[in-house]
């Protein structure tokens, strides 16, 4: 008798430890109630002028974190903000969306201030969770309508500071192309002048490729090649995948040609060895497509002078993918004034000059400060801006997440499996876009 | 009356100074944050499998939708799979092999110390760590594994890579990491089965494989139900390993290793679909829980306490 409830005792035990995470959203769930309620107090309760404030600020990328810490310096150097003090945290990407997401659905040491991306800002936007800034934060001529645009609320209000804009360019090894004599691709390259060249700057035994694909759906992946072709990937209003369609199977099969025709770019079953763009930042790559932030990246891995930067290729349009980093107040936050008063200053010119120094951000005026800072000509990320259609990658507005991963598996699929035709990678294509159809019934 | 009364102020005043009663009181810190922070849970995970709850705002109460939603789906049943072929292949090789490696390391053999060591190390590392190392080992340019196999003029596959061989590998490397605990807890048996047992059965002509598997399997029997039982409950949850060597691999490599805890996690934390996650946390429940009695009940046909 007794061991049977030593085994009872075991196995409750063990499954307690399994649940542990069922059992804090159980916990998280009576305090979103509380967080929601925090939410509709008013603001005349929150933060008394004078007294001292503790604000504190999620980012992911450690690349900024001395433009952080510097905005902040001179912010709370301010006279005005001597009673603020802001705390900045740095979380790594893989746990900054789950702390992130914890902490603002339940309310319990959610950051006053935060920074989100535009996959996230979908969500969290009718969420509730983020503060609608000032009238005055934010000089709206001074910005990228395309990033302004996507910050707005139905109400008009916006909900965030756009610090950075990243349309995606072809980033060059020069070193490379020098080697081959070729010519640096230029902002004309058709498809065909890119799939020329990375066969020329690939080596037969196999040290160096033309181009490294990444099997991924960060930036610089597949969207490049599916928005260039003429495809948006995604209805995303409507949550109708469109990545099956004839067009995109264009761009799908034109990076399957280069993979196991051409050979100038490593397999997939290399990539899931080893990451697609480590190929280019170990020196092993000529080219590869990349949000501007890699720029600083690469540069330091290869040297900035073997760095250049050119626009995506043309396909059936001029086209690529752009996302938007905005920095966003806590519609929690018990110091709302202050909230709004530090991206007030971080959205000034003065602000974002500091920070332009680490990335390319929406403030119109702060382009050379960023092209000073790099050291590299990035004119091409003007041309992309003024002369490319932008779009943003979103893949549904309700099953955002489930579809992404549908899309992360196809790629995966269609890169992995040798010997496929366009028949073949249609059919793949489309068995994976009727299941996003498919999780909409 | 009043021999009532006595009576009643007895049995209370026994009570208080029962070993019971202290015994209760000084386990009841443990006990009642176990019950808080396990066994609440538990009925909380019953009751979140039953709403709709996404992270944020409140969960309605939808039945069992989520199950017959989970039953409908693909992946849940790929988990499922994956989660039995691991465990089905990790607890008996593990532990025949943890028994061998015990048995010899309770034998007078040089450098045994060292031995024991070296083969409890895995057991003590970072599974974060581990998962990350062994993903370079097997890496098929530059991996160890494929440079020893081309020594020997195979061509190695690609592990990382091939839905064939990624699954299989994880499962090597969990035996590798696991060995080390289950051989300690069985050289502890194996030290507490007297030497004249072995005297006796020598005296009567027994041979070594006689000895071992009529004398030190019966003797060792609670350590060794000990082990698998623990081995079949952590092998049913494995989550760290799996997800260290997926890294963010899609398509055919991450569904050829996905494991239901893996699930869990990807439908509570990258979904943000609480209940939904739990539903598949009960099931897990039920399935460890029906596993661990048949093994409760199998234990009176096989091991031996004396």
């Amino acid at each position: 008798m007794k061991k049977k409830w030593l085994g009872l005792m075991v196995t409750v035990g063990l499954a307690g430890i399994l649940s542990a995470c069922s059992g804090s959203e159980t916990d998280t769930g009576t305090s979103a109630a509380e967080a929601a309620g925090q939410q509709t107090e008013t603001a005349s309760s929150r933060g008394v002028e004078g007294e001292e404030v503790t604000l504190s600020f999620y980012y992911w990328d450690a690349l900024f974190k001395e433009q952080i810490e510097q905005l902040i310096a001179d912010f709370e150097a301010q006279e005005e903000n001597a009673h603020i003090t802001i705390e900045p945290t740095q979380l790594p990407w893989a746990e900054y969306w789950t702390k992130l997401e914890t902490t603002l659905a339940t309310g319990d040491d959610a950051p006053d201030i935060f920074w989100v991306n535009l996959a996230h800002l979908i969500e969290y936007l009718p969420a509730g969770y983020m503060l609608p800034l000032n009238e005055d934060v934010m000089e709206l001529d001074k910005y990228s309508q395309t990033a302004t645009d996507l910050l707005k609320g139905d109400d008009g209000s916006y909900y965030g500071v756009p610090f950075l804009l990243d349309p995606n360019v072809l980033i060059y090894n020069k070193a490379m192309f020098d080697e081959a004599g070729l010519e640096y691709p230029s902002e004309d390259w058709t498809w065909d002048d890119f799939r020329t060249a990375a066969a020329a700057l690939t080596k037969d035994d196999g040290s160096q490729y033309g181009y490294c694909f990444r099997l991924d759906t960060g930036q610089g992946s597949m969207h490049e090649w599916l928005f260039s072709a003429g495809n948006d990937e995604f209805d995303y209003v409507n949550s109708v995948p469109l990545f099956a369609e004839d067009s995109a199977v264009d761009g799908w099969s034109f990076v399957y040609d280069m993979m196991y025709t051409d050979g100038s770019t490593p397999t997939g079953a290399q990539m899931t060895e080893i990451q697609g763009e480590t190929y280019f930042q170990s020196g092993q790559a000529a080219m590869v497509f990349g949000a501007p932030p890699k720029i600083v990246t690469f540069a330091e891995a290869l040297g900035a002078e073997n760095i250049g930067v050119s626009t995506i290729p043309k396909g059936a349009r001029k086209a690529c993918s752009f996302s938007v980093c905005s920095m966003a107040g806590y519609a929690g936050t018990d110091h709302e004034a202050e909230v709004q008063s530090f991206l007030k200053y971080a959205a000034s010119k003065e602000g974002m000059t500091t920070l332009s120094a680490a990335g390319l951000t929406a403030h119109l005026e702060c382009f050379d400060t960023y092209e000073a800072g790099l050291g590299i000509d990035v004119t091409a990320i003007q041309t992309t801006l003024e002369n490319y259609t932008l779009v943003p990658i979103l893949y549904s507005a309700e099953y955002n997440t489930e579809f992404q991963d549908q899309f992360n598996s196809c790629i995966g699929e269609v890169y992995l499996t040798t010997g496929l035709d366009r028949a073949g990678i249609q059919e793949i294509v489309q068995r994976y876009a009727d299941q996003c159809t498919a999780l909409t019934q | 009356m009043k021999g009532e009364m006595e009576m009643v102020s007895k049995r209370k005043k026994a009570f208080y100074n029962t070993d019971n009663f202290w015994g209760y009181l000084f386990i009841s810190p443990l006990l009642i944050l176990m019950l808080i922070f396990s066994v609440g849970p538990i009925f909380f995970a019953f009751y979140m499998s039953l709403t709709d709850w996404k992270l944020s705002g409140a969960g309605e109460f939808i039945g069992l939708a989520n199950f017959k939603e989970l039953f409908a789906d693909p992946a849940t049943w790929t988990e499922l799979k994956n989660s039995l072929i691991y465990t089905v292949f990790k607890v008996p090789v593990g532990v025949s092999i943890s028994l061998v490696l015990a048995y010899f390391l309770n034998q007078r053999i040089p450098f045994r110390g060292m031995f024991r060591v070296v083969y409890f190390l895995p057991s003590i590392t970072m599974t974060v760590a581990i998962g990350l190392v062994w993903r370079y080992l097997f890496n098929s340019q530059y991996g160890i594994v494929n440079a020893i196999l081309a020594f020997f003029g195979i061509q190695g596959p690609y592990w990382m890579a091939d839905p064939k061989y990624f699954f299989a590998a994880i499962i090597l490397v969990a035996i590798w990491q696991g060995i080390g605990y289950d051989m300690i807890i069985l050289l502890a048996g194996l030290q507490n089965v007297p030497g004249m047992y072995y005297e006796a059965a020598r005296m009567e002509g027994a041979t070594s494989f006689q000895c071992f598997r009529k004398i030190t399997v019966p003797l060792i029997t609670p350590s060794l139900f000990f082990v698998i039982i623990m081995e079949f409950m952590n092998s049913l949850k494995v989550f760290d390993l799996i997800y260290i060597f997926i890294n963010a691999s899609y398509g055919p490599i991450e569904d050829a290793a996905r494991t239901m805890v893996y699930g869990i996690y990807q439908k509570a934390f990258v979904h943000s679909r609480m209940g939904y996650a739990s539903a598949e946390a009960v099931i897990l429940f039920v399935i460890i829980l029906a596993v661990t009695l048949v093994q409760f009940w199998g234990e009176r046909k096989w091991v031996h306490y004396d």
